[in-house]
């Protein structure tokens, strides 16, 4: 029993916290909408997609391989290794790689966005913007978000093409397909509006992890662990929203299809 | 002297009541009472020191004043404007005519030294930039550093880090400037040298300087006004010489133990 009391507290603590997450989302895209500075927003967006894109590219890239290997495997015995492209460039090109390009993003930059924010918390050049007057959240948070939303399309954009690479990639050379017909199953299902809807998942996981980044960077702790924890949970809960949040998306856009 | 009562006295040559008034204020952070009833007027144009011991509640009293926090009870007013009615946009015109500099200087550290003392003219007086860094240059000349406006912060000492806090706080030229631990961290010989700069600064511009802090041989250096805050209550307000004085036990005990003899 009395165990309970702490374990309960934990959970309220926590569910108290996630409502107080959820509540700065508004706030954040408020703070974009206000129009943050012009130069300071082109700066972070290029150093977003330049430093997102590498760790995008190998993660997807090899995700397609994998994808492509269990694929064939599971199709062999039935004689149609030969179309696991058209399963890779189904599920990739709609799920896994726009989710893993995000991941990606919210690992490399949402981390950045959140060590960054968290140190200019702790240095107290948060309270020094305040004091003058300034606004932090348009001055701050407001070009890590549009950085965020310009830069995660790109960045998933770049994960479905890295990821149909390594896909063609294996299969033709590790497992020994056809390269012509490997390349035209991977793309026969696909069209030009699942590219579409991938950029645009794209553009809301986007708002998402920077959202959910800044605001774990504002509210850090004090010093040097609070930084360091403060980039730990912004990680961890950049990757429980995109993910929950790339499965409402699909459900909504391709549940019906499925039904 | 009086203790926790507005003095009568509050530079007469400067108009317009005090730069800030706290009535009957208070603040508590769960069973502690950061502030407890505090009422003071810090006289404009003069350099009033708050000293108190660490967890005394000069840091929350600071918060209250730049309304970074807002009282259980009483009020705050600063420039005549009563801060918990005034709506988010008044606060932050208001904020604009007031400096702080903060204890850890609180500089942009991604920013060149010149780059921090223009940014307040850049993004909130709307100077154009060549314009704030000639201005920034000629304040960084007028707090003893010239020739170090390309450096960045973490290439400066402690002392000339205070010093570019000190010309960024000034840039605006704000109305009170609020001091929080000048020369906490710094040896004595540059304690006192930007003590003596707070001094002839507050003497050339007129402005109001509000320093808190727990050394009281920096207080004595500079202050014309003296609180001295004990677990969150003020003990004495008045004029150095008062409080230097006071017969107030606690307050006593807090000057004896670090006053030097004579």
């Amino acid at each position: 029993m009395s165990g309970a009391r702490p374990a309960r507290s934990r959970v309220a603590g926590a569910l108290l916290d996630a409502a107080a997450a959820a509540a700065f989302w508004p706030r954040a895209a408020g703070a974009t909408l206000r129009g943050p500075p012009l130069v300071d927003t082109v700066l972070l967006t290029l150093r977003l997609v330049v430093t997102s894109v590498p760790v995008v590219f190998a993660v997807t890239f090899f995700s397609g391989a994998m994808l492509t290997v269990q694929a064939a495997a599971s199709l062999a015995p039935f004689g149609g290794g030969a179309l696991a492209g058209i399963a890779v460039g189904f599920g990739g090109i709609r799920e896994v790689f726009p989710l893993l390009a995000a991941a990606s993003v919210a690992a490399r930059s949402g981390a950045e966005i959140a060590s960054q924010l968290a140190t200019m918390r702790v240095t107290k050049q948060i309270e020094a913007l305040e004091v003058m007057g300034l606004d932090p959240l348009r001055l701050l948070v407001g070009p890590r978000i549009v950085a965020a939303v310009v830069g995660t399309p790109v960045c998933v954009l770049v994960g479905c093409g890295a990821g149909m690479l390594g896909a063609q990639a294996i299969g033709a050379w590790q497992l020994g397909l056809d390269r012509g017909a490997m390349w035209s199953n991977l793309w026969s299902g696909i069209v030009a509006a699942d590219l579409v809807v991938g950029a645009l998942k794209g553009l809301v996981l986007g708002f998402l992890l920077g959202a959910v980044s800044a605001r774990e960077g504002l509210v850090a702790g004090a010093g040097a662990r609070g930084v360091g924890s403060a980039t730990n949970r912004a990680v961890i809960r950049a990757l429980v929203v995109v993910s929950c949040a790339s499965l409402a998306l699909s459900s909504a856009i391709y549940g019906r299809l499925a039904g | 002297m009086s203790d926790s009562t507005i003095p009568d006295s509050a530079a007469p040559e400067h108009t317009g009541g005090p730069a800030v008034l706290l009535e009957h204020v208070a603040k508590r952070f769960g069973d502690h009472a950061a502030i407890d009833d505090v009422t003071l007027a810090i006289p404009r144009g003069r350099i009033t020191a708050l000293l108190g011991p660490s967890g005394s509640g000069k840091s929350t009293l600071l918060r209250l004043i730049t309304g970074l926090s807002r009282p259980d009870a009483g009020s705050v007013r600063v420039l005549g404007e009563e801060l918990s009615t005034l709506p988010r946009g008044g606060l932050l015109k208001l904020r604009r005519r007031m400096g702080m500099l903060f204890q850890d200087n609180a500089l942009f550290q991604s920013l060149t030294v010149v780059d921090n003392v223009a940014f307040p003219l850049v993004r909130v007086a709307r100077v154009p930039t060549a314009e704030a860094k000639r201005r920034a240059l000629a304040l960084l000349e007028q707090v003893g550093l010239p020739g170090l406006g390309e450096r960045r912060p973490d290439e400066l000492s402690g002392g000339q880090r205070k010093r570019v806090a000190l010309a960024r706080a000034l840039a605006l030229e704000p109305e009170v400037v609020l001091f929080d631990e000048p020369t906490s961290g710094l040896d004595p010989q540059t304690s006192a040298a930007i003590d003596a700069l707070l001094r002839e600064t507050q003497r050339r511009l007129g402005t109001t300087f509000v320093v808190i802090t727990h050394d009281i041989i920096s207080a004595a250096a500079i202050a014309d006004h003296v609180g001295l805050l004990v677990d969150g209550k003020l003990r004495a307000f008045g004029s150095k010489d008062e409080v230097w004085s006071s017969t107030d036990p606690q307050v006593r005990a807090f000057l004896d133990r670090r006053l030097p003899a004579g």
